[in-house]
């Protein structure tokens, strides 16, 4: 048996084992790993479970019909009526006369373009 | 034999395991078995070195394959999302929630556990049925021991347990009893969407409404289903019409709002409702959709439909006049007006004052051919099969449609419609003269489209109701601020053949704001009752009106809707409101 071959045997003889031995080790770190993700998974599909039951509480909670009778008890506020909203257009101002068709849009609290149009003529055959 | 590559022959040993080390000096000639005394020995240690050998590189190569193949998969759902790959999961929750608008949940699952037993593996079933009857009060121990004692080797003693109750009965540690993990449908709106959304049976598959419908795509996929219903509407409209039924002892009633510029359901309510939560003892009643289902003739809810039939064949126009001084006399029948007003009518009078001669008059003029045309590309003559429920009727039409017919479905009579039909229709006419299949689902763009009216006729119509709900009977419900536009309703029911004056369907169609209608509402009340408040009388303009005007004053500010009103009009309000009450 030469040298040259015991050197050669032995070196394929090393590489194996390292090869094996980092597989070994990869497999093992790979196993550890894939444990863990079925622990993660296994903790999202509680949380997900937990997270669906928490929605439908709150959409429990959050009913129309619950929140109305804790409005009422808690809170003194009614729907609101059309005569409670006003156009920003048809507010009157003070610095106009009178007889301002701007005054007169607002008393009628008309935000349409064409009736104020109409109410301006009408202001001026009064005057 | 083999000992002897380890013959030591005539040899002293000096240290332990001498005799069985290799000896070089050794040959096959000069050998023989006979003289070495420990060769029997010999052989005896060398098989059984090579058995642990052999045992030994069999765990080796079984650790090696063990090493490269893992001990079993792990479930895992790969996705592909630009490219890179991640590990998903499986959706614990199988069926998909179903979410309104605004992704309010309507119906959701919960995770549950059911109890199972394999009752060949239970020792004692009598002992077991006694411990379990104590914690599941619910349940008999007759029953239990009856499951417990079967030949089979599957039964269910109880689904959807309670967390305490599970770990009471894990705590028992009986063999045999074993947990599954199940869900359970939830309807956390209890009667909101009763019909509408349906119910699914034990097994978690749709047995009713959209539950049904939709049963194979919520199962499939856990994408929740989106719908155009709006919870908070939802439970405004049905408050109202609650409080209607409740005021005039009515046996039920539907309301309907619909966007009529995309047909889209924003609510839908049919009472008498049930709570899907709890299905017991439900009236059958109860469990009919009569918005989708529930077949009734509309009554004068169709002069609109006939008006602009007369409006868009060009046959009639808004000055003409109709001879409505004395009733008309038909082969079979005689036509007649519910207090009639006894003279010549324009056609915005026949609508005011709900003329049926004048209507019968429009109708004969243009002929039953346009009209039927007319009517069926309204789609009153079909079912809207394409409607997002389970439940869905399929109009009855009469079996000849002579002379009589069309005078009698020009006032409404003869055809039977559900009020979804009649919503879709209205909402065509007034929107501009589009036609489109109404829907359930948010973003639903595969829909049918087709021109009814012009826009023209549509612009009149919008004028007529107006008009109807200014100075007519829909006079109750002109909400100060949000133009309303409409038309009432009133029908006889019709019993063993005969019609009962006395028991009426009554309906408000209505559509705000009139200049630009973005929603049109149905309210229908069955068999309201004359009450002191409305001096005797079961028309629609004394029941359903008065409670639509309620429901639009409330919903109109929830749907954003502009509000325009001039002061006038609010003191006129006030007025025939306080002439209404004693």
């Amino acid at each position: 048996m030469s040298s040259t071959r015991t050197a050669t045997l032995t070196l394929w003889f090393c590489l194996t084992c390292l090869v094996g031995f980092g597989m070994f080790v990869m497999k093992n770190k790979v196993q550890s790993l894939e444990k863990e993700l079925a622990q993660i998974n296994e903790t999202i599909k509680d949380d997900v479970k937990t997270i669906h039951v928490l929605n439908a509480e709150w959409s429990h909670l959050n009913s129309p019909e619950r929140l109305r009778e804790l409005a009422a008890k808690h809170i003194a506020l009614n729907p609101v009526q059309a005569e409670q909203i006003i156009n920003y257009s048809a507010l009157p101002f003070d610095y106009e006369s009178d007889e301002s068709n701007r005054r007169i849009a607002a008393q009628k609290n008309i935000s349409n373009k064409a009736e104020q149009n109409r109410l301006k003529k009408m202001a001026r055959a009064q005057r | 034999m083999i000992g002897k590559f380890f013959s030591h022959n005539n040899k002293n040993f000096y240290f332990p395991g001498q005799e069985i080390k290799l000896d070089k000096s050794f040959s096959f000639s000069r050998y023989s078995c006979e003289s070495d005394p420990l060769a029997m020995c010999k052989n005896r240690m060398i098989f059984s070195m090579l058995m642990f050998l052999i045992v030994f590189s069999v765990i080796a190569l079984r650790l090696f394959f063990v090493c490269l193949s893992g001990f079993g998969e792990v479930k895992t759902t790969i996705v592909a999302d630009n490219d890179s790959f991640y590990a998903l999961p499986e959706n614990p929750i199988k069926r998909a929630d179903i979410l309104d608008r605004n992704g309010t949940i309507i119906a959701t699952s919960l995770p549950t556990v059911n109890l199972y037993a394999v009752p060949s593996k239970i020792i004692n079933p009598k002992k077991a049925a006694q411990k379990l009857a104590a914690i599941l009060p619910d349940i008999r121990y007759e029953d239990i021991l009856e499951k417990l004692s079967r030949k089979s080797s599957f039964v269910y003693i109880k689904r959807n347990l309670s967390p305490a109750q599970q770990y009471q009965i894990n705590y028992l540690g009986i063999p045999g009893l074993d947990f599954e993990n199940g869900e359970k449908r939830i309807y956390p709106h209890k009667n909101l969407f009763a019909q509408l959304i349906g119910t699914t049976n034990i097994d978690n598959v749709g047995i009713s409404g959209m539950e049904k419908e939709f049963d194979k795509r919520l199962r499939e996929s856990d994408i929740p289903l989106k719908l155009t219903i709006d919870a908070g509407l939802q439970d405004t409209i049905r408050r109202g019409l609650a409080e209607g039924i409740k005021k005039f002892s009515a046996l039920g009633g539907v309301a309907i709002l619909m966007d009529v510029n995309t047909a889209e359901v924003i609510s839908m309510v049919s009472l008498p409702d049930y709570d899907p939560n709890r299905m017991f003892h439900v009236s059958d009643s109860a469990l009919f959709n009569f918005a989708t289902k529930g077949l009734y003739e509309p009554g004068s809810v169709l002069k609109v439909f006939n008006a602009a039939l007369g409006l868009e064949k060009g046959n009639v126009k808004l000055t003409d006049r109709f001879d409505a001084t004395k009733p008309i006399k038909l082969r079979y029948n005689v036509i007649k007006d519910y207090r009639g007003e006894n003279r010549w009518l324009d056609l915005q009078e026949i609508l005011i004052y709900s003329s049926n001669i004048g209507s019968a008059q429009i109708a004969l003029k243009i002929g039953q051919e346009k009209q039927r045309a007319f009517l069926s590309s309204l789609g009153l003559f079909d079912p809207i099969s394409d409607f997002e429920v389970a439940e869905k009727a399929s109009p009855m039409l009469p079996r000849r449609w002579g002379e009589s017919t069309t005078a009698t479905v020009a006032y409404g009579y003869g055809v039977s419609v559900t009020p979804l039909h009649i919503i879709t229709a209205f909402a065509s006419i007034v929107n501009g003269g589009l036609y489109k299949t109404p829907t359930l689902l948010a973003d639903n763009s595969t829909r049918e489209t087709h021109r009814v009216v012009s826009e023209n006729t549509s612009k009149k119509m919008r004028q007529l109701l107006r008009g109807v709900v200014v100075d007519g009977s829909g006079k109750r419900a002109n909400v100060l601020g949000y133009e309303v536009a409409g038309k009432t309703g009133t029908a006889n029911k019709l019993v063993n053949g005969k019609y009962i004056d006395k028991k009426v369907m009554t309906s408000f169609i209505g559509t705000f704001p009139a200049s630009n209608p973005k929603y049109a509402l149905l309210l229908m009340l069955d068999e309201p009752k004359a009450t002191k408040e409305t001096w005797g009388f079961v028309t629609s303009g004394w029941n359903t009106v008065p409670t639509a005007g309620k429901i639009i004053s409330e919903i109109a500010p929830q749907l954003n809707v502009k509000a325009n009103y001039d002061l006038d009009e609010m003191r006129k309000n006030r007025i025939i409101e306080a002439s209404y009450e004693r």
